[in-house]
């Protein structure tokens, strides 16, 4: 029997052939493997090797993610608030800016190029997507699978490879792509009031316990703690969290950053959909000022993030 | 009824001021609602029977409609529970210059009732089906009901002075709502920012409306205000006639080479075109005056010539002062319609009264009472949720101006008309052969 090539064995291979096709990588650093030479490679294995067949159709966007299911997590932790939305490629991210139907909470998505382990995008791009479709071909991705993206300029469908994480199983998934006219809306940088940054689980389960008794919950800060506060038909609920800024693991911290005290009141439903998230990170940051819209930040890794922005609920002002 | 073929050339012209959004993307907003439109299609679309019998409008024991009842009923909790906040306007009196309209409309009753009595007679149930819808009318006594039912439920009644599209366009455009609701396309005409169709139709399932925004309908169609008005009045309006020939194209085309009706008036051709004489009055007078005159002499050899001529002169001067041209009226009708000053106007959501809702409901209307229960409950709920309502994205960031998308948008619709374009030519071209 022929003796399997190792895996740095067929990684050499790899960078080979890619190197055939695009040359040195981007700033003289040593590339990392091309997904398309790989699926070039896959082909090799019954067919006779064309260097030119991908010139034909150029791919114009193309992003590798060794830990694929980042991507995965993230349109899980998007799909139950937005139907459809566009992912915006330009050379140094990849972004999501996409708001519910009802326009009271707003999702803002970016992955920084240093993110990924190649990462190439020739001109900007906007692939717009169904979230629950997607959501659906990304079941199909293992959680060890390496993903890469790609579409074509003019094309209309995007491209997912799914690899695991030895090379012996590689899947394309082509999503077919929709155009989206959404508005997008201008987030200005804002100083905010209150900067609590908490574990995500307990976020998470705050949430959670809330919405046992109401829908609508109230986060005040102030100088003892984060306090959220519920009340309906049952009852009633509070629960403080405690500035805890000693604990050994960085990632069970509480951090409040307050210049002044703020009270806003929100919608649980919403608060739970962005509990989505937690699985991206170990923390959660809330950024508060009073009369203004909420940030619950998820930050992913030193280079990404996914941010929802929620509208309070107001007192109303009669005119 | 409404502007003719406004929908249709606005969706060839201005695609980018339609847009088809869910019913929830409203949430929080403040609606005018045209009741009269509103409680025709509740009358003609909630109807009970089905297949094998014409169906027949809801009623109570007594015999009385109870259709557009049930349907402002349920659909106005919809909309609360949605967050929307609903205030119906309806309808005063006409105004003067819509009575020949009204005859009109009279006209094709009285074809619809014979028509229906045919159909009896031959017992055609769809065509029965189809000249019942026609003969639908709310009528004083409807009105008032549903104002009632409104009132109980909290929701603000507005009774417009005159047409209520104008009433809700003005509260629009004031800003004391955010949208007309209506199939009515002259809500644009009378310059409501954003007009909502589709909103009150009774088919729950589909919760798209359709949102046309004026200001986006003016630049795609390059005109200004003035302009669209007369577009619109070329078009069909409810206050006068057209002029025959000149179809939503050629309206657009004329309107933007010449500006106005009194210009499009000097150049048009006139055998091709056929003029009202009610938009050119004067002019007819004369011409009828001269004709009679002509008569007269023909005929009048014994008569006194003198004093008739004397006579005809007193008439005219009368009638000089009053004749004004019926698209110039139409054209003031839209301008300045009578509406209430905004600041009678008065909107405020207050809690139901579950009792004498309940009693009216079940009682007058025959509904039943669990039903009516478990509806006032859903209302409760809402209303109670309303007090702190939900404050939404664009109330505290803007959206980006996006010129590249709209370039896009641009560039394809472009292609796609030259893609029809092309396939028609193909079509003839076919057809020649043959």
């Amino acid at each position: 029997m022929m003796m399997m090539p190792t895996i740095d064995e067929q990684r050499a291979n790899h960078r080979r052939i890619f190197s055939l096709k695009y040359g040195a990588g981007k700033e003289g650093k040593p590339d990392i493997f091309g997904a398309t030479a790989l699926h070039l490679l896959s082909k090799n294995h019954k067919k006779s090797f064309t260097p030119t067949h991908h010139q034909t159709t150029p791919t114009m966007f193309e992003a590798r993610l060794t830990q694929g299911k980042v991507f995965k997590q993230l349109i899980e932790a998007l799909k139950d608030l937005v139907q459809e939305a566009n992912i915006d490629c330009s050379d140094d991210e990849i972004s999501i800016q996409a708001m519910d139907n009802s326009h009271v909470s707003l999702v803002a998505v970016s992955l920084r190029s240093g993110g990924f382990d190649h990462f190439r995008c020739d001109r900007p791009i906007s692939l717009g997507f169904n979230a629950a479709n997607m959501g659906k071909i990304l079941k199909c991705a293992g959680n060890d699978d390496i993903i890469t993206l790609k579409a074509e300029d003019e094309g209309d469908a995007l491209t997912m490879m799914f690899e695991s994480p030895n090379g012996d199983r590689i899947a394309d998934f082509e999503l077919k792509l929709m155009d989206i006219d959404s508005e997008q809306l201008g987030i200005p940088e804002t100083d905010y009031k209150c900067t609590i940054q908490m574990p995500s689980g307990e976020f998470q389960r705050i949430i959670r316990d809330m919405q046992v008794l109401g829908d609508t919950a109230t986060i005040s800060c102030t100088k003892e703690g984060v306090r959220f506060s519920v009340s309906g038909d049952l009852g009633t609920g509070n629960v403080l969290v405690r500035q805890n800024s000693t604990h050994e693991k960085e990632e069970e911290r509480v951090m409040i950053e307050m210049e002044e005290p703020v009270e806003l009141t929100f919608a649980l439903r919403y608060l739970n959909f962005f509990t989505k998230a937690t699985s991206l990170g170990g923390t959660v940051i809330l950024s508060m000022s009073p009369e203004v819209p909420v940030v619950v930040e998820y930050p992913i890794g030193e280079t990404g993030y996914i941010k929802y922005y929620l509208a309070p609920k107001i007192d109303e002002d009669e005119e | 009824m409404g502007i003719k073929g406004l929908a249709k050339l606005l969706s060839d012209e201005a695609p980018d001021s339609l847009r088809e959004v869910p019913l929830s993307s409203l949430q929080g907003r403040k609606i005018a609602v045209d009741a009269s439109m509103a409680i025709y299609q509740f009358l003609i679309a909630v109807r009970s029977g089905g297949p094998g019998g014409a169906a027949t409008m809801l009623t109570n024991a007594d015999g009385e409609t109870t259709s557009h009842i049930q349907g402002l009923f349920n659909r106005t909790i919809r909309f609360i529970t949605e967050g929307i906040r609903p205030a119906y306007v309806f309808d005063g009196k006409p105004p003067q210059f819509k009575s020949h309209e009204l005859v009109k409309r009279r006209e094709k009753r009285q074809k619809a009732e014979k028509a229906l009595k045919a159909a009896e007679e031959s017992g055609n149930i769809e065509e029965q089906d189809k000249q019942n819808k026609r003969l639908v009318r709310a009528g004083t006594k409807e009105n008032n009901d549903c104002k009632k039912l409104l009132r109980l439920m909290g929701v603000p009644v507005i009774e417009a002075p005159c047409e209520a599209e104008a009433q809700a366009a003005a509260l629009a455009e004031a800003g004391k709502v955010y949208a007309t609701a209506t199939e009515d396309m002259d809500a644009l005409t009378f310059r409501t920012p954003i007009q909502i169709r589709k909103m009150t139709f009774a088919n729950a399932s589909k919760a798209e409306v359709q949102q046309i925004s004026y200001a986006k309908a003016i630049e795609g169609l390059g005109i200004t205000h003035e302009q669209f008005v007369d577009l619109c009045i070329l078009l069909g309006c409810d206050y006068c006639d057209t002029i025959r020939g000149i179809g939503p194209k050629t309206a657009l085309k004329l309107i933007r080479e010449h500006k106005n009706i009194e210009t499009i008036l000097d150049v048009i051709d006139r055998n091709k075109y056929v003029v009202p004489e009610t938009y050119e009055p004067m002019e007819a007078r004369k011409r009828k005056i001269d004709e009679d005159k002509k008569k007269a002499a023909k005929e009048a050899d014994t008569d006194d010539e003198g004093e008739d001529a004397a006579k005809e002169e007193k008439e005219e001067d009368d009638d000089e002062e009053e004749l004004i041209p019926v698209f110039v009226e139409a054209r003031r009708l839209f301008n300045h319609h009578e509406v209430l000053p905004n600041d009678e106007v008065e909107l405020k959501w207050t809690e139901c009264q579950p009792e004498p809702l309940r009693t009216f409901l079940v009682d007058d209307m025959g509904f039943n009472p669990d039903r009516v229960q478990s509806s006032i409950e859903k209302l409760q709920k809402a209303f109670k949720k309303s007090t702190k309502p939900q404050a939404r994205m664009d109330m505290f960031f803007k959206v980006k101006p996006n010129p590249e998308a709209d370039k896009k948008r641009a560039a394809k619709r472009k292609a796609e008309k030259e893609a029809e374009k092309a396939k028609k030519k193909k079509g003839k071209g076919g057809g020649k052969k043959k």
